[in-house]
């Protein structure tokens, strides 16, 4: 799916680890770690609300729409 | 509720098991110690006559031990019985069928005049013990198993694990067993008539349907349900997958 989270670099900039994140937001570990590794199927509204006011960002810094050839590379690249 | 369903089904394994040892410890030494002779055993004393039965499913073997005053020693019969069978030759009311040389020979009605038993060989009712055995013992342990499985599935069911793989596999089982018991049921029930030629060798009857025979059996719609209900499992599981991936 080339819609990327962009939640690792976000966390980076705003220099908070996943166990702080995910104490604030009041969400599992777990459930962070399978959005923050892409394996997620969809995100909540509620979910996005609460990532976006913590990390004091917009949806578009934490999802991003790429097309097949730069997913593809990307994924080449990881 | 679901903590009682476990119990009774523990209960269920426990006497199905209590049931599997017993065929264990008794049918083997029965079948190995069960004399050729039919005309000479060890008569209990003080009795005059003597009857053992075992059922297995439709299938009734019976022992009749009685004591002849004339010749001094205990005499055994042996006969092999099926309901829902009506013999061609009637003689002052009682049943005869024809035996493999041509003969007739004298047969009885029990449970009720339902079950027709014929009189069958040592020999033959040495291979009926040892077939039956076998069935027993392959029927007991097949739903032995059915219990375990089912157990898994309620203890799953408590925990709100529902649409899970192995669920969905159980399901189909359950749903298989349930439409091949069903169908041997159905098949033994409707040729009651060619089975006990088949372990008697004799002929000279026919099979005739019961009074709530010929109708599908309710076991056969379950299982096909059961199957059906595994298939809405199927797509549980895919909502149960996007809904665990939904953050």
């Amino acid at each position: 799916m080339p819609i990327v989270v962009n939640l690792d670099v976000m966390m980076a900039r705003r220099k908070m680890s996943l166990t702080e994140l995910s104490e604030k937001i009041g969400i599992t570990m777990a459930n962070l770690s399978i959005l923050k590794s892409g394996k997620a199927k969809a995100i909540r509204f509620s979910t996005l609300e609460e990532i976006c006011r913590i990390l004091e960002c917009q949806p578009a810094d934490i999802l991003e729409f790429m097309s097949d050839e730069e997913y593809m590379k990307l994924m080449r690249k990881v | 509720m679901n903590r009682i369903l476990q119990i009774i089904l523990g209960i269920i394994i426990l006497q199905h098991l209590f049931a599997l040892v017993m065929i264990l410890s008794f049918l083997p030494a029965q079948i190995l110690n069960f004399p050729k002779a039919t005309k000479s055993f060890n008569y209990p004393k003080g009795q005059q006559k003597f009857e053992s039965t075992m059922s297995i499913g439709d299938l009734k073997l019976s022992q009749t031990m009685e004591y002849d005053t004339l010749a001094g020693k205990g005499v055994r019969s042996l006969y092999a019985g099926l309901p829902n069978i009506s013999t061609d030759l009637k003689i002052n009311g009682r049943p005869y069928v024809i035996g493999s040389d041509g003969n007739p020979i004298e047969a009885r009605w029990t449970g009720n005049g339902n079950v027709l038993e014929v009189p069958v060989s040592a020999e033959r009712y040495r291979s009926l013990l040892m077939l039956s055995f076998g069935i027993m013992l392959v029927y007991l342990i097949v739903l032995v198993y059915m219990m375990v499985e089912l157990f898994r599935f309620s203890r799953k069911a408590g925990r709100q694990e529902f649409f899970e793989p192995d669920n969905r596999k159980r399901l189909r089982l359950f749903g298989t067993f349930m439409i091949l018991t069903a169908l041997v049921r159905y098949l033994t029930n409707t040729s009651t008539g060619w089975l006990l030629h088949q372990i008697t060798g004799t002929h000279g009857y026919r099979h005739h349907a019961p009074s709530s025979g010929g109708s599908f059996p309710a076991a056969l719609v379950a299982g096909l349900l059961l199957f059906i209900i595994a298939s809405a499992f199927d797509k549980g599981q895919y909502l149960q997958k996007e809904q665990d991936l939904t953050i």
